[in-house]
């Protein structure tokens, strides 16, 4: 009896042990990998860097470095669409890193790709990020909480009690507010083909609205067959083909 | 007396009410008089026979009809219908004389015109012409091959086209006709048959209008569309149609006892009694020739692009007062009609004192797709303190009226470059990772952009996929936890309060917990047998509750103040007397005198509450 217990305890003792070295080793053959598309990339071999860049994000996943590092393969591979694309999903992952932004900002310029001006609102509301106003929204509920749990115990003023809950639900009503307008630019498609135009219905015969240059964001909002209707940073709407773009967020694991 | 008023008033009302409806309405009914004779069908087979209808209107009385003697036709009388409509106050009246018409052999036939005598005056018919086709064919209207007859069941009429351009565009109308004699289901779009020329796509839904062609009313769908030639040539082009005709099942025989029979009534074939067969048609338009003329080469500009048709461009920058290196949008809008898809924008000269990027377009038709105006959007920078002005652009088309290549040239506008450094746009610095000394190796098809900052060399954690933070499995718990601790705490809080308000509820709340806490441990006494206690037991709960009740210190309560406090006959007296009494002096009760002894403490007790 004894005897079957230990053999069961040193299967599972081996399981985990195996386990953790392929995750090891895993991460090992990522990291070589990364370190050679960072060779590639130094020696201005920017289409190898791009195919093991794009391999680790299959294999492994997104990561910040990986995503810029393949956005910066792409734009001087001269690839905007697809730079862009990359340094889009990078700052979703990292909004503050300031290496993404500047290059983004860098390679939209460079390929004429200016941004609309935006409105005074939009403008106090792209002061935080997506992520950043829905952690206000988390620590308006934790702090208002918080002092009621505290109130249960403690005995405040009427003005404090007053003061904390109108502040508190102000601080949550703006992040919420700011949630919702963020999220609207949160997952955008980019146009990744140089060719790519709106069309007035999703067939190929119908009639052109214009061209849309590579490297826009544009909204979608339905589709229909290979087709999706979408809407651009300059709030043009029309139909494109669905191959031409590509979502930045997205759930599973595929380079691009 | 009264009522006979009344009465005599009435018929009076009624008499010029029946007057202003009906007279004026009938006078005018009968003042003018039309005589109409149509055929139910303009080609039918030897063995089957057309309906012919002579409709007078205006009298119908006194109608005598004189039918013409036709070699190798007869007329079987089938009897004649009369209808009297009042619509807005205007009455009509007509008589229907119907006729069965067979034919003894296929032919072309001509009813030459019927002399109809209504009330003394003669009127005369159109003449019907009539096709006859051997027994056992279909008929030509809605057989299963094209037709294309006027005067038949359904035929397509298009615009008339001329002589063209490869890429213009060609506003074409195509008008599908069916007879309303029969209901028609379209199946398809009219398709182009031809090659060398293509169609824009056609509306879902035409326009739909009655029109009168050879004295039949036809239902006509009218799609405008437009045509392009692909290649110089002579296109021989047609339209098709494919439909489904409802030919109500007539249950007609040529009856030898003549007249209208019950089922050859129009009302009993009518397509609502479910009726009708199904015949698939393919409508066919007359073949016409699309011809296309080659572009001429000679003097075509070198910024043509193929732009077809009547253009004009306008040119405008904002803002004009930069700084070297500060983006300008330069806007160029062509409008006009013609073949938009090939109108490009116009090639900013290529110069080394100006940046440029790529343009992008936009366009809005204004009703037609071949008219509208498409604008360019082109971002520029300007490199150089040299430059004075943007430079004119131009842009050329060709004029299928006038037949020759035009070119719309824009003004120059005048560029004021605010004071600043003069200086090149500045050089970035390469990334950080490439070699300093060496410059980077290029490859010729891989434009680089410098000065974008080095690439990281950690790699960082990974994630499964690109979400944002409110989609986060943890954050969404802890706002639930949130969420959760807060009602529970606004429950709480209410509560309290409600409390704090009413001071009472909380006593009574501390007197009933008191009294089950002190009648446990009685019941607990009693089942031990433990006399002594259970008797200090009963003492102190009837101390705690009547010290509560009467806001005194329960341990103070004496047996005199309980007794002057109840009544006599209540029985905690009794039970507080024993127990003072055990206390100083000891006591013994029977199991079931402590029994009732629980019972009365329970009852009185709670009674107290």
């Amino acid at each position: 009896m004894k005897r079957t217990g230990f053999r069961c305890y040193f299967s599972i003792l081996l399981t985990i042990l195996l386990l953790s070295a392929t995750a090891v080793l895993a991460g090992k053959v990522e990291d070589n990998l990364f370190q050679e598309a960072n060779e590639a990339y130094s020696r201005g071999e920017y289409d190898q860097a791009i195919s093991k860049y794009q391999k680790i994000t299959e294999t492994a996943g997104y990561s910040t470095s990986v995503l810029y590092n393949l956005a910066n393969s792409f734009a001087q591979n001269g690839q905007t669409g697809r730079a862009i694309l990359n340094y889009e999903r990078a700052l979703r992952l990292s909004p503050s890193d300031s290496d993404i932004s500047g290059n983004l900002q860098l390679v939209k310029k460079e390929n004429g790709l200016f941004p609309k001006e935006s409105s005074r609102v939009e403008r106090f509301f792209q002061l935080l990020s997506l992520n950043q106003w829905t952690s206000l929204i988390v620590l308006a509920l934790v702090l208002v909480t918080t002092y009621l749990l505290a109130t249960m115990k403690y005995q405040f003023s009427r003005q404090l009690n007053i003061g904390v809950g109108t502040s508190c639900f102000l601080l949550l009503c703006l992040a919420t507010a700011g949630t919702l307008v963020r999220y609207q630019y949160f997952s955008p498609s980019v146009v990744i083909s140089p060719e790519a135009k709106l069309f007035i219905s999703p067939f190929e015969s119908s009639g052109s609205i214009g061209a849309l240059q590579e490297g826009r964001l544009v909204y979608p909002q339905k589709s229909h067959g290979d087709f999706s209707y979408v809407i651009d940073e300059t709030d043009r709407k029309g139909w494109i083909p669905s191959a031409l773009i590509e979502p930045v967020c997205k759930p599973a694991r595929s380079g691009s | 007396m009264r009522q006979q008023l009344i009465f005599f008033k009435t018929i009076i009302c009624l008499a010029v009410l029946f007057l202003g409806t009906f007279g004026p309405c009938t006078l005018r009914a009968y003042a003018e008089v039309t005589v109409e004779a149509t055929l139910s069908h303009l080609s039918f087979p030897q063995d089957k026979a057309a309906r012919l209808t002579i409709t007078v209107t205006g009298r119908s009385r006194n109608t005598a009809i004189d039918l013409p003697q036709i070699d190798g036709i007869r007329f079987h009388n089938r009897g004649k219908s009369s209808q009297i409509s009042v619509v807005n106050r205007a009455m009509s009246s007509s008589i229907s004389h119907n006729y069965l018409v067979q034919a003894e052999k296929p032919g072309a036939y001509t009813i030459p015109s019927i002399g109809v005598t209504v009330g003394g005056e003669t009127y005369s018919t159109q003449p019907i012409t009539f096709e006859v086709s051997p027994s056992g064919q279909q008929v030509r209207g809605y057989s299963g091959k094209t037709d294309q007859q006027e005067g038949e069941i359904a035929f397509i009429r298009t615009s008339k086209t001329g002589n063209h351009y490869p890429g213009e565009i060609v506003p074409f109308t195509i008008k599908a006709y069916f007879t309303q004699a029969y209901r028609a289901d379209i199946n398809s779009l009219p398709n182009l048959r031809g090659d060398g020329v293509v169609m824009s796509q056609l509306h879902d839904k035409p326009t739909q209008t009655e029109e009168l062609v050879n004295n039949r009313k036809y239902h006509v769908l009218t799609w405008d569309t437009s045509l392009s030639g692909i290649k110089a040539g002579e296109h021989p082009i047609s339209f098709s149609l494919d439909a489904t005709l409802l030919i109500p099942q007539k249950r007609r025989s040529l009856s030898p006892f003549g007249g209208n029979t019950l089922f050859e009534d129009s009302f009993l074939n009518d397509s609502f009694f479910g009726s009708h067969q199904r015949k698939p048609i393919v409508s066919v338009s007359p073949e016409v020739i699309f011809n296309v003329l080659p572009l001429p080469t000679a003097d075509q500009p070198d910024n043509f692009t193929g732009a077809i048709g009547d253009f004009d461009l306008k040119v405008g920058v904002t803002p004009v007062d930069v700084e070297i290196g500060e983006p300008m949008t330069l806007t160029m809008e062509i409008s006009g009609t013609g073949n938009f898809d090939r109108v490009e924008a116009p090639v900013f000269p290529d110069s080394a004192n100006w940046k440029t990027y790529s343009p992008t377009s936009d366009f809005s038709e204004q009703g037609r797709r071949y008219a509208g105006t498409k604008v360019f959007e082109q971002a520029v920078v300007v490199r150089s303190g040299a430059v004075t002005e943007m430079p004119s652009l131009s842009f050329s088309y060709f004029n299928p009226q006038e037949k020759r290549y035009i070119t719309k040239t824009s003004e120059a506008v005048a560029i004021h470059l605010k004071d600043s450094v003069p200086q090149t746009i500045a050089q970035p610095v390469k990334p950080v990772v490439r070699p300093a000394q060496e410059p980077a190796p290029e490859t010729a098809t891989a434009p680089t952009i410098e000065g974008l900052a080095p690439i990281h060399l950690d790699t960082g954690s990974y994630h499964a996929g690109i979400l944002p933070l409110f989609k986060n499995i943890w954050l969404i718990s802890i706002c639930l936890l949130c969420v959760l601790l807060l009602l529970t705490l606004f429950v709480l809080k209410i509560r309290q309060r409600n409390i704090e308000n009413h001071p009472e509820i909380q006593l009574q709340r501390q007197k009933k917990l008191l009294l089950e806490s002190d009648l446990k441990k009685v019941a607990q006494a009693q089942t031990e047998g433990d006399v002594p206690s259970f008797l200090s037991f009963a003492r102190t709960a009837i101390q705690n509750q009547l010290g509560l009740l009467w806001n005194i210190e329960p341990a103070a309560l004496s047996l005199s103040d309980i007794r002057s406090r109840l009544d006599t006959d209540v029985q905690l007296i009794e039970i507080f007397s024993v127990a003072e009494e055990a206390a100083y002096g000891g006591a013994t009760l029977t199991n079931q005198k402590m029994q009732d002894y629980t019972i009365t403490l329970k009852t009185e007790l709670e009674e107290l509450l």
